[in-house]
């Protein structure tokens, strides 16, 4: 009887592995492949959202959908959900904190971490009442599309319902009956270099909420005139096409059979993936960029992708230790230590170390709770520590690839590396347990309520409906808001009316110094009184509620007739900067950390512990401290500066013990011969 | 044949991780056993003489730093290690600072002891060397103590890569606790000598 049931329960498990395998084959064989490591040449014809082949000579020729055209091909439907896609998919593995989207709004000093993943520290967008469609449009410049911008994403009726729920009083903007939604664009990643492919055209047609046309442009198929941004209404059933940005294709790139050659490869290109993942010293724009080093594995010859790689699902590996697969594939050795620390691995080979010839690091001398307490990133990833931790630059927050004059210091202000510890817990006890891996980090600024110490912050589009008035700013918040020149009136009682309207070039030096003071108090009144006004605007609307600016880890409320500064402490979380790791530029050995000695970190002073970090307020004439990296390290100091005494003459220590230890072996061989010699004669 | 089985005992002996309480434990019984069997012995056949060279201050004093400082270095490193499973914090500082002063003690301790260990002694009117287990285990005691030093010594110096640093780190452990175990035995002779039963 149990022979028969056995039999019977090995039917059934055979025949769910076989049911399984064959649909695995079925994903697969769904599309033709070439399977040549050579590459398939991408002669192919165009077509456009309604899947009809594009003609160059029509009319009104549509633009081409790469959804469409690679689609007959490729599984666009798996690729979607890939890890560049599915930031708004609630049941992707959302991994360690990353790089949040920044909301900036110069206008109102706004600096918000978003992101969908459940990153501690960001903000839902949805839960701000920013829809999906304003999320695609603000940045989908700098995405390959779909993600937030997906039809399914835009059409979620449970989130918009959401979203308008949070928004505040008006309905949140979503143009995506008119925009359609944001394409995914293969291109952007999968280009060729020298293939005449502009992300930049791709981030300018976004910008123009040309969502549908931006693919071609970028890809240079056709040039296309007008903006879906001026369109304020369209019926997305029959559009007027006289309304719609006309699109003129190069005939030229049209072969006589209508195919277009597309010049693109399997394995993304570095320039691809720097497009949006640059992030370089605030100094560059000023000149400086020769005189850093790219990555040791870029100039070893590696590509982005040989570690950040991924199959169909586009699940692409993020490389940090521990990370866990979203399609449970092997990635054990796609991490720094997995692949130079690693060992070999009978049952996974995929899980060796030493892959694309990795070189066992020797490590001589560190004592290996190193391993333990720091990630590899830790001493050989970023910038060379400094006293002054510097600013950083990135694309997407930063716009890099707009071509506009930058001086490095546009807000956010972005500082790193900091050595924070991931897997943070408060619980004292465990402090030994912490990794702590190099960060990028920034202080939010926002205006929100606060309710019994919990600060929340508003949707920013209606913040701004809300203070634009009483703040009186029109582009920059910081610099109007610091731009108070003294009246006529003003500088005659200061100088006299003979001196008054001299201009500040011919004034003397004591002139210069009244004017200068005197500006200052105008200055700072005039924060006080746009940001008491601002404040206001935001209680009259939301009674009941107290308003407050948080920007640098302070806050800002109404205290009576005047504006109060809230503290860290006062305000709590809210105050807290939000961190994620970094892992690049990877520097080579003889400039990792440590390499000049133990006390480069175990002395007091020592960077890694008490390199500055300046919080950047954007309130004009706020200064605040800068900050000690300890701070943010749950490090216990005392703990270390007992330690640090440890190291002191340590070299002299090492001499000494040695010595001892030399001396020691001496009087026990010489023990051992007397006690030999003893022990003859005793028993002679 | 022999050398190649003794090599491949030793090798799989120090790269076997062995838990630390299944380790503590283990010694923990075959030492708690030894002395207890050894004292119904010793009890039983204990001669009732006590000697009569006795040590100098020096000596004495050498001892018990020397024993403190075991007493120190273990409980600090295998107290981490069952508590929280790795050596850190100010357990880990206190064991560093211990250890600094037990490497230049060493010196002392060897100079003081290890030339008497094999010298007659007077005992009931007739000269007769230490108690065995005395001599032997104070040799012990001294070579693996140097063992342990050494270790951590030769870890201390830019010559080793991570993993032979960590098999070095191993056996500084089992020398560790060798120290240990026959600092226990080593001071239980000495009491067994004081009560005369030896």
């Amino acid at each position: 009887m149990l022979n028969r049931l056995n039999q019977i329960v090995g039917f059934v498990v055979m025949g769910l592995l076989w049911l399984s395998s064959g649909l695995e084959l079925s994903a697969q064989s769904r599309y033709a492949t070439s399977d040549n490591q050579s590459g398939y040449v991408h002669w192919i014809e165009l077509y456009d959202a309604t899947n009809t082949p594009v003609d160059p000579k029509a009319e009104n020729p549509k633009p081409y959908s790469p959804e469409r055209t690679c689609g007959r091909c490729h599984d666009i439907d798996t690729i979607s959900h890939g890890w560049h896609f599915n930031a708004v998919n609630s049941q992707s593995n959302p991994g360690r904190p990353g790089q949040p989207w920044i909301w900036s709004d110069p206008r109102t000093g706004t600096h918000l971490p978003l992101s969908y993943r459940d990153w501690e520290g960001t903000f839902n967008p949805d839960q701000l009442g920013i829809s999906r469609w304003e999320v695609a449009a603000k940045f989908g410049g700098f995405l390959p599309g779909g993600g937030p911008g997906a039809s399914e994403s835009l059409q979620d009726q449970a989130v918009q319902a959401g979203v308008a729920e949070h928004r505040g009083t008006e309905l949140p903007q979503d143009r995506s009956a008119i925009t359609g939604a944001l394409p995914i664009d293969c291109l952007l990643c999968h280009r060729n270099a020298g293939s005449g492919y502009s992300p930049f055209a791709w981030t300018e047609q976004v910008e123009d909420q040309n969502f549908a046309y931006a693919p071609t442009v970028a890809a240079g198929f056709a040039l296309v005139d007008g903006t879906m941004a001026r369109i304020k209404e369209l019926d997305p059933a029959a559009p007027d096409a006289s309304k719609l940005p006309k699109v003129t294709y190069d005939q030229s790139r049209f072969r006589s059979d209508g195919k277009v050659f597309i010049d693109l490869v399997r394995k993304p290109q570095n320039n691809s993936c720097y497009y949006c993942h640059t992030n370089v010293l605030a100094d560059s724009p000023t000149g400086t960029r020769w005189l850093h080093d790219e990555d040791v594995h870029l100039r070893a010859g590696l590509a982005c992708s040989d570690c950040h790689r991924n199959s169909l699902d586009h699940h692409t590996v993020r490389g940090f230790e521990e990370e866990q697969h979203q399609a449970g594939s092997s990635i054990a050795s796609l991490s720094c230590r997995g692949c130079h620390l690693g060992g070999r691995n009978a049952e996974d080979s995929l899980a060796q170390a030493g892959r694309l010839g990795a070189p066992l690091p020797e490590h001589r001398g560190l004592p290996p709770v190193h391993f333990k307490k720091l990630t590899c990133t830790a001493c050989h990833a970023g910038p060379n520590p400094q006293q002054q931790t510097p600013r950083l630059i990135n694309s997407i927050t930063h716009r890099l690839g707009e071509h506009i004059k930058r001086s490095g210091q546009e807000f956010p202000a972005i500082v790193g590396p900091i050595n924070l510890p991931i897997g943070q817990t408060q619980d004292a006890s465990h402090l030994g347990e912490l990794t702590y891996t190099p960060h990028r980090l920034f202080w939010p600024s926002y205006w929100g309520t606060m309710d019994q110490g919990r600060v929340t912050p508003l949707n920013p589009d209606y913040v701004y409906e809300l203070i634009r008035k009483p703040l009186k700013v029109k582009r920059d918040f910081t610099e109007e808001l610091a731009d108070a020149p003294l009246t006529l009136t003003q500088r005659k009682e200061l100088l006299g009316d003979d001196r008054a309207r001299v201009k500040d070039e011919d004034r003397t030096p004591e002139e210069r110094t009244k004017v200068l003071q005197a500006e200052k108090i105008v200055r700072q009144k005039q924060i006080d009184e746009r940001l008491m006004a601002a404040l206001l605007a935001i209680e009259e609307n939301r009674p009941g509620k107290q308003a407050v600016f948080v920007t640098a880890g302070t806050g800002w409320i109404r205290y009576g007739e005047k504006v109060k500064k809230l503290t860290g402490v006062e305000l709590g979380a809210a105050a807290e900067p939000y961190a994620w790791p970094m892992a690049h530029n990877v520097r080579p050995a003889r400039q990792s950390l440590g390499v000049n000695g133990c006390t480069e970190c175990h002395s007091d002073g020592s960077l890694f512990f008490n390199a500055d970090i300046e919080p950047v307020s954007l309130l004009p004439e706020q200064s605040i401290e800068p900050k000690k990296a300890h701070e943010f390290q749950q490090a216990d100091m005392d703990r270390l500066r007992n330690w640090n005494k440890l190291f002191a003459g340590r070299s002299s220590f090492k001499i000494a013990s040695l010595v001892a230890f030399g001396v020691t072996c001496l009087i026990a061989l010489a023990a051992f011969a007397a006690n030999l010699t003893a022990y003859w004669q005793k028993k002679a | 044949m022999k050398t190649n089985t003794i090599m491949l005992l030793a090798e799989t002996f120090l790269s076997a991780d062995i838990p630390i309480l299944q380790l503590l434990a283990g010694v923990g019984i075959i030492l708690a056993l030894v002395l207890l069997l050894s004292t119904l012995a010793i009890y039983a056949t204990k001669r009732g003489v006590r000697r009569s060279r006795k040590s100098s201050l020096l000596s004495k004093l050498v001892y018990a730093v020397y024993i403190a400082l075991i007493a120190i270095l273990g409980a600090t490193s295998f107290g981490s290690l069952v508590q929280t499973g790795h050596l850190g914090g100010y357990a880990l500082q206190a064991h560093v600072a211990a250890a600094g002063a037990f490497v230049f003690l060493l010196a002392l301790v060897a100079f003081v002891w290890l030339p008497n260990s094999f010298a007659e002694e007077l005992r009931g009117g007739r000269f007769v060397t230490g108690w065995w287990a005395w001599r032997w285990s104070t040799w012990a005691l001294i070579l693996f103590s140097l063992g342990a030093t050494g270790t951590m010594l030769v870890s201390m110096l830019p010559v080793l890569a991570t993993d032979e640093m960590l098999t070095m780190a191993r056996i500084h452990r089992y020398a560790g606790l060798a120290v240990v175990a026959f600092a226990i035995i080593n001071l239980y002779t000495i009491v067994c000598i004081r009560l005369g039963w030896r």
